[in-house]
């Protein structure tokens, strides 16, 4: 043989090894056995602004929903290596980005559609583990998200650290404190926008590193 | 060989690209907003206000109230602010309580009751445009000519007594006809700071009124809302106690 046919041979044989086993390490099918948000029920919340210090305070709804982390590990994978993270996007059904969705408008006036950034949420636990547990103002449109919660591909910590950025397996009950999640929101719209009835969706995704 | 290795490659890369699905999960929160249009005016004034002619000074240089109505808004959309002048009687007109002579006549124009407001109409752009050199406001001070009538105060009425928002030649306090620049955008009074070195913000108006039947008492100063005729009587008021009111008007601009 060649050393020309060998290099072939080395050269094909190698793109296949890469490709099965070299260029992903994810070969198994999955780093953790279970990520799951345990009732995940849609969460219908209704503020009505119809006074006056409504507009100027802005209406807050505590304990909204609820996010209740269970993620175990694949039993075939390396002990750390299932890791998660925690994000919040934004879906105004199809509007205009930055945008609430139109259901009904009270006036013809000239004012515009409220924008997302009249919204502030605030995602909590005892532990304090999200990476900005105060209240956060949405972005004015879509470039400014997703917003993370617990970070992407942040190390892995542990449950049990009760520090930020906790992302190993673990479940809502077991680990109370760290695992499981209060949302608030509050909405403050001003004085700046159409009369109507809007709607804005705020989808918390939990996923695995 | 090149086949196998070929579908070997095929297979590989397809486990590969599968291995990187990551398990993930969701949950919605939908937030439905009820924006409700709120107009507050919160006005505070006598529920009556006496003039008094019994002096000859009176009748000349005429009897001014100052600062009886006191004006606040509230508004969470975009507003505009008028007051008109109406009556219960002939259109247009006084309402006669009680005549003390048969001499005259009774026919005092509402136009008669001029108004001056703290602080200009921050709002009237697309009127002035339309209207040049036609007072838009009730800013303008009281004149105290005696031979020359001036007509910048005269308040607003309709010629059917209705309430009807003015037209575009017409006086409003704050905002305008129009929805292109002449409104006042919401806010309130509660928070709102005031400007342009005076004392109330766009969102607290006080106002003061005067009534100057001059002599004879033909109310000079009295002008129809088109701004260009004098709505000055021909003979003489006659004595007597008359009445009408003035609604103050908070819209969402139009």
């Amino acid at each position: 043989m060649s050393t020309c046919f060998l290099m072939k041979r080395f050269l094909t044989y190698g793109i296949v090894l890469l490709s099965l086993f070299g260029y992903n390490k994810n070969v198994f099918p999955q780093l953790c056995q279970t990520v799951e948000l345990v009732d995940d029920e849609t969460v219908q919340a209704q503020v009505v602004f119809d006074a006056f210090s409504k507009y100027n305070g802005g209406i807050t709804i505590n304990n909204v929903a609820q996010l209740k982390v269970k993620v175990d590990s694949n039993a075939a994978e390396p002990a750390g290596s299932c890791s998660w993270y925690l994000k919040l996007e934004v879906d105004n059904m199809g509007s205009p980005d930055g945008e609430w969705e139109e259901l009904i408008s009270y006036s013809a006036g000239i004012l515009p559609k409220p924008t997302w950034d009249i919204v502030s949420v605030r995602v909590r636990n005892n532990c304090s583990t999200p990476v900005n547990d105060g209240f956060v103002n949405l972005p004015v449109n879509s470039t400014g998200l997703p917003y993370y919660i617990i970070d992407l591909a942040s190390p892995l910590l542990r449950v049990g650290a009760c520090v930020d950025n906790v992302n190993g397996p673990g479940n809502y009950i077991q680990n109370y404190e760290e695992l499981y999640f209060n949302i608030d929101v509050r909405v403050k719209p001003g004085y700046s926008y159409n009369p109507g009835i809007y709607d804005l969706n705020l989808r918390f995704i939990l996923q695995e590193n | 060989m090149r086949k196998v290795t070929i579908c070997l490659a095929v297979v590989g890369a397809m486990i590969s690209s599968a291995a990187k699905a990551q398990l993930a999960d969701e949950k919605d929160v939908t937030v439905t907003m009820d924006l409700q249009p709120v107009l507050e005016l919160e006005m505070n004034t006598p529920n009556q206000i006496n003039f008094t002619f019994d002096e000859i000074n009176e009748y000349l240089s005429g009897i001014v109230q100052y600062g009886a109505t006191d004006l606040k808004v509230s508004s969470t959309v975009s507003w505009d602010l008028y007051a008109v002048a109406r009556s219960s009687g002939v259109a247009g007109q006084w309402d006669q309580q009680v005549a003390y002579s048969t001499g005259g006549s009774a026919a005092i124009p509402l136009s008669a009751l001029e108004l001056h407001q703290r602080g200009v109409n921050p709002s009237y752009v697309d009127a002035a445009l339309a209207s040049p050199g036609v007072s838009l406001d009730y800013s303008n001070p009281f004149t105290s000519t005696v031979t020359t009538p001036v007509a910048n105060n005269s308040v607003f009425y309709n010629v059917d007594n209705s309430n009807t928002a003015p037209l575009i030649s017409n006086k409003y306090i704050a905002g305008h006809k129009g929805t292109v620049t002449d409104f006042v955008l919401g806010g309130s009074y509660l928070t709102a700071v005031a400007t342009g070195g005076v004392s109330e913000s766009n969102f607290h108006y006080t106002v003061d009124y005067r009534i100057k039947p001059g002599l004879p008492a033909l109310f000079s100063n009295a002008q129809n809302p088109d701004n260009a005729t004098s709505d000055a009587m021909l003979t003489y008021a006659q004595p007597g106690v008359y009445t009408m009111y003035v609604q103050y008007i908070l819209l969402e601009d139009q």
